[in-house]
């Protein structure tokens, strides 16, 4: 009896402004193509399930092509005779009780099994599957949390879980209803098979029985994960066989954080600048540099057209100051400005929505550009 | 010169005759170095910027000086890791007691750098000394073997319950050959 986890596809993310020559944003692509290209190896490896432990989308009110993308993957599956569950997480589940859930959607017409308003428990050939879907309550969640036992007719007994850790760095920005669960809670589920872990985005064993699968795609400049994965389990096998999880890497686009400059310490900005991206692979990259400690003054010295001829093959390139003196500056790239929005937002205004808006800004203004 | 490893156990001996342990984990790695060891443990913004701290190293996590017995500790990583802060804190006290013998080896000054913390370094060195001496003060070897298996290497429970990083966890329970295989990330 094995099973396919995955998590945090984020589908119809958008992290950068570059579009491909169609208008389509360049990343929210490369996250579609990964999915896809996660769904071909599943059906490589026929496991006996899937199960997608939250965060299939990016927001609550995803694109067309999001859900059409999600859709088909699903169906894809479902032909294969291939069972999958998917439970929502924190970005695909709406902030208010009159906003329709998206997942609706995909129970009724999506040929997956779709968790969103409570936990709920699906058996495949002797294997229970127990899926408790994000609630934006802490409380609510933890009672949810607190309230699950395992199937005892099953042979195996997987729970599906949307939830953080307050011991884990975080990843990305700081996430509007992210909920973190006290550690000891995994004692508590230790009598599952297996825990299927979705909202931190790298793959991250936590329990020899739980595990964070990680996101498809790095989302952040802070993923350092060397590699993007889906993770097999074989339930016949125990969590002292080497059979018991298997990783499988995912080809994905280059989106690192380069070795920090410290410019206490460097004369030549320009120069230890074009230093660290020697020898960096760079043709469709995704690379941020940071320079810590820099003065305005310093700062202005750089030769960013030299900068700019050296990283014209990247996707994206973008220097990262940390003035000296200086507190948060104002937002300089996509993530700066999920940080900001995330920061500024008062309290009853939907941040996904003004991310959202802010980001169509820049969009358009970048078409504008490009014009 | 005891080895690391003994040289901690040592230590906790010595605080727990003089002040009770109490339970372990976790460590009382600050008490230890101030209660016991008289060391002074001092935050500080930049640690370049203390007189005679060496220039053109990079940013500095940590740093002992006998002269006037304290352990500097890096603010900004402090803040962002409590876990970080501690380990730093048992690394210097190692220097104190493995290399300036107490101070009794005459002025001493040993700064480090992010990559000297790091416990997976090369332990032939002084740093990697200093670094099993802070891992074996942290998580004695005795405790962490029973416990860990106990709770199924519930990495977030342990960190909690020793008070560390979840890192420096993890390359603890992989150098002592506890972590299961699959389990290294």
């Amino acid at each position: 009896m094995r099973i396919v986890h995955l998590a945090d596809t984020h589908l119809g993310h958008r992290y950068l402004t570059k579009s491909d020559p169609s208008g389509r944003n360049e990343r929210e692509q490369d996250i579609y193509k990964v999915f896809n290209v996660a769904v071909n190896r599943i059906l490589e490896l026929r496991p006996d399930a899937v199960v997608h432990a939250g965060d299939l989308f990016e927001g609550f009110h995803p694109s067309t092509q999001a859900i059409e993308v999600a859709l088909d993957g699903f169906e894809r599956l479902h032909e294969a005779g291939i069972p999958t569950v998917v439970c929502s997480g924190n970005h695909s589940t709406p902030r208010y009780r009159a906003t329709q859930h998206v997942f609706s959607l995909l129970g009724r017409y999506g040929c997956v099994n779709a968790v969103w308003e409570r936990t709920e428990v699906f058996h495949f050939d002797g294997l229970a599957i127990t899926a408790i879907p994000h609630d934006h309550s802490p409380d609510a969640l933890k009672e949810a949390v607190a309230a699950v036992r395992p199937d005892p007719d099953a042979d195996h007994n997987v729970l599906v879980l949307h939830a953080g850790s307050d011991l884990l760095p975080r990843i990305g920005s700081r996430e509007g209803g992210a909920v973190n669960l006290d550690p000891a809670v995994l004692e508590e589920l230790a009598v599952f098979d297996y825990i299927a872990l979705g909202h931190f985005h790298k793959y991250k064993p936590m329990r020899v029985n739980a595990c964070y699968a990680g996101s498809l795609e790095r989302l952040s400049f802070n993923d350092d994960a060397a590699e993007k994965v889906i993770v097999e389990v074989d339930l016949n096998a125990g969590s002292e066989d080497a059979a018991w999880i298997t990783t499988h890497p995912l080809p994905t686009r280059t989106v690192r954080s380069l070795p920090p400059i410290d410019a206490y310490d460097t004369e030549d900005l320009t120069a230890a600048v074009l230093r660290v991206l020697d020898g960096v692979e760079l043709k469709g990259a995704v690379l941020r540099c940071e320079i810590d400690g820099v003065t305005q003054e310093a700062y202005r010295t750089l030769d960013v057209k030299a900068i700019e001829r050296l990283t014209r093959p990247c996707l994206h390139f973008e220097l990262k100051p940390r003035f000296i003196g200086a507190g948060r500056s104002t937002p300089r790239s996509a993530e700066d400005l999920r940080v900001h929005v995330a920061a500024v937002t008062p309290e009853g205004v939907d941040q996904d929505e003004v991310l959202r808006r802010a980001e169509d800004f820049l969009d358009k203004a970048n078409s504008g550009a490009e014009e | 010169m005891a080895d690391p490893g003994t040289a901690a156990r040592n230590l906790l001996a010595e605080y727990d005759s003089e002040y009770g342990l109490g339970e372990v984990p976790p460590s009382p790695v600050e008490e230890i170095a101030e209660s016991l060891l008289l060391l002074d443990v001092v935050d500080i913004e930049d640690i370049r910027t203390i007189a005679g701290a060496p220039q053109g190293a990079g940013r500095i996590s940590g740093m002992l000086t006998t002269a006037d017995r304290t352990i500097w500790v890096d603010r900004l990583e402090s803040e962002r890791s409590l876990g970080r802060r501690r380990f730093t804190i048992a690394h210097e006290i190692g220097h104190w007691l493995l290399h300036a013998q107490r101070g009794e080896q005459g002025n001493f000054e040993r700064f480090c750098r992010a990559p000297d913390l790091d416990p997976g370094g090369d332990p032939a060195k002084q740093e990697g000394e200093a670094n099993d001496f802070a891992a074996e003060l942290l998580m004695p070897e005795e405790i962490i073997s029973t416990v860990s298996a106990d709770c199924g290497f519930n990495l977030g429970l342990l960190a909690s319950q020793f008070d560390v990083s979840v890192p420096a966890l993890e390359l603890r329970l992989t150098k002592l050959k506890l972590l299961p295989a699959w389990m290294h990330s």
